[in-house]
């Protein structure tokens, strides 16, 4: 006998769980969590970027958060987003599985239960696997590479005939945890020396040396000194990366005089090792795609006396290189706001363009939002999925309804 | 040895993979290539600092000369040294507006001296500076530098300056007599060492 009251009190225990986590109150709970989210991040952006704001709210990395408002810290801690997504997941997953009787007159509901999954899991999918970057082009040229917003790699070049041949990468990861005490070999595969950084900065300006005055311990590298800023917190795309870098033998020995590296730089510094040119630069990571986009024309529009947009928009040439013929396919588009070019898993947005501190001017660049997202299309097709299991239901609802209703007058 | 409570293995367990998280790598080993794109295209090899930092900003190179001390360059003051045993001499290089008959002239009379004539300015001493044959103006007497400051007695000035196409650059070294007249040889070294850089 109190084997088995002990078996009912583990089972109702376990229910009782799984009765919470599948539950309508969880699901309420959940939705107006992400409601007060969303609103108290679209307050945020207004001060901070929208990157910023997206990256605090909807972050794998924190659990919690504070809210901001008119640069003052509410002090409240709420969960955030990402977590709160994953738990009204499990609990829709679970409510849609244990909850929802399963009979034809439910159809509707369990059609719209899983428009409603998949865009949690697209959301997730973006949150992990989507990636984001910036394509900056002057009118008349062509790209075929977007930059990172935040991520800075530090890239060492072989070189060929005056120009980069290829490029070595020292990837954001292996540079993250770096302090200005820190100093970190990097053993170069392929290449006949190693690259020791010393004095990272997550954000540094370079100065020169006559333009500040000299502290103990700066360094005074050929006229320049790095000194280092505190992060953006609020615009992290604003921090420019910078660090000394020490040219090693493979035995570990450092060879020649240290090298200022800032993302702040046009050029990347140059350096010989028996006798070949090498090159050396820290910069936002690049990503490149597999296409070019010339920029053929820029034109804005502002509505009349305001600085408010009325029309942005970008005329290009995307140019595609057929594998088989080797033969330039070029398509001429139009990219504009909320007209995004979708191609190959590449979504272009019309970001920003320059220069606008310029009235006079007659030349522009464009800057598009270079986006790569498996799920890209996910919310789409989870609405249309949902909206289509609602009109399912409510059909069936009104119909059932009329036939009552004949059955009862009848 | 009994077995550990549940809680106290994980907090364990934790202990040392949080240890583990912490311990920064002394070195990396690095195989990530990416392919080289249109923006590689556009890099200059064997830029020079200013080049790769701030392109296009006027600057000049110079070799300091010993016992001279290097400081906070400013708007006005490009390069800008303090010369002398306690460096109460001033050295600077300055961009400014007007002719050179007309700064010529404002030196001049900073230390009380009458102007001269465009003829007489073209028939000033001329050193080597910034890769040209320059006017050199001296003065000594009392120096009254203007914006409301008293003039100082038994000073000395030592100049070179140069039209521009917009208007004058000007070598200044002004200080007392004494340390002017000691480091005239070194600010005709500095001068000469003094270019535009790349």
């Amino acid at each position: 006998m109190p084997e088995s009251k002990e078996t009912k009190r583990k089972k109702s225990i376990g229910a009782r769980v799984v009765g919470i986590v599948a539950g309508f109150p969880l699901a309420c709970t959940c939705l107006l969590l992400l409601g007060l989210l969303t609103w108290l991040g679209t307050l945020e952006q207004v001060d901070h970027t929208l990157l910023a704001t997206t990256k605090k709210y909807f972050n794998y990395r924190t659990l919690y958060l504070f809210p901001e408002f008119n640069d003052k810290t509410v002090p409240i801690p709420l969960p955030n987003g990402f977590w709160v997504g994953l738990v009204f997941f499990f609990n829709l997953l679970l409510g849609t599985i244990l909850r929802v009787r399963k009979s034809w007159k439910q159809v509707g509901i369990l059609i719209s239960h899983s428009g409603m999954l998949l865009l949690l899991l697209s959301a997730f999918v973006t949150q992990v696997w989507s990636k984001r970057g910036n394509m900056a082009i002057d009118e008349g040229e062509t790209s075929n590479v977007a930059q990172h917003y935040t991520d800075h790699v530090i890239e060492v070049s072989e070189t060929a005939g005056g120009s980069i041949s290829r490029v070595h990468v020292i990837g954001t990861k292996h540079l993250v945890d770096l302090k200005p005490e820190d100093e970190r070999l990097f053993r170069m595969k392929g290449l006949p020396f190693d690259v020791m950084v010393q004095n990272y900065h997550r954000n540094a300006m370079p100065h020169p040396e006559e333009q500040i005055d000299l502290e103990p311990g700066d360094e005074v590298i050929d006229g320049f000194v790095l000194r280092g800023l505190e992060p953006d917190k609020k615009e992290a795309e604003r921090d420019l990366a910078g660090c000394h870098a020490r040219i090693a033998s493979k035995g570990g020995e450092l060879i020649g005089e240290t090298i200022l590296l800032s993302s702040a730089c046009v050029h990347p510094a140059t350096f010989k090792v028996e006798d070949k040119v090498y090159t050396i630069t820290i910069r936002k990571a690049l990503w490149t795609i597999p296409f070019d986009v010339q920029l053929d024309k820029f034109t804005h529009e502002f509505h009349p006396g305001t600085r408010r947009p009325r029309v942005f928009k970008s005329e290009i040439t995307r140019v595609v290189k057929d594998e088989e013929s080797e033969k330039q396919i070029k398509t001429e588009k139009l990219i504009e706001m909320n007209h995004p070019m979708r191609y190959r898993g590449f979504t272009f947005f019309q970001a920003s363009w320059g220069p606008q501190d310029d009235p006079a001017a007659t030349e522009f660049y464009s800057v598009f939002e270079v986006v790569k997202n498996p799920a890209d299309h996910g919310p789409l097709v989870a609405l249309i999925i949902t909206g289509f299991g609602l009109f399912v239901h409510f059909v069936m609802k009104l119909v059932l309804f009329i036939v009552r209703q004949i059955g009862r007058n009848a | 040895m009994p077995p550990l409570p549940l809680p106290l293995t994980f907090l364990v367990l934790a202990s040392f993979i949080m240890t583990g998280c912490s311990k920064k790598p002394a070195e990396v080993e690095i195989d990530q290539t990416r392919e080289t794109t249109k923006k590689d295209e556009q890099v200059r090899l064997l830029a020079s600092s200013w080049q790769r930092f701030r392109p296009g900003e006027r600057h000049f190179v110079y070799e300091v000369p010993e016992g001279w001390m290097l400081r906070k360059s400013t708007s006005m003051r490009k390069v800008n040294l303090s010369v002398g045993t306690s460096f109460e001499g001033e050295v600077y290089v300055s961009e400014t507006q007007g002719s050179l008959e007309e700064n010529v002239n404002r030196w001049r009379g900073q230390f009380g001296l009458a102007p001269i004539s465009a003829e007489e300015v073209s028939q000033l001493p001329r050193v080597l500076a910034l890769g040209a044959e320059l006017a050199m103006v001296e003065a000594s007497g009392a120096y009254a530098a203007g914006m409301g400051r008293p003039p100082r007695k038994n000073y000395a000035l030592a100049g070179v300056i140069g039209s521009t196409g917009s208007g004058v650059i000007t070598i200044k070294m002004v200080g007392p007599e004494a340390v002017v007249k000691e480091e005239r040889d070194r600010f005709l070294s500095f001068c000469r060492s003094l270019e535009v850089g790349d």
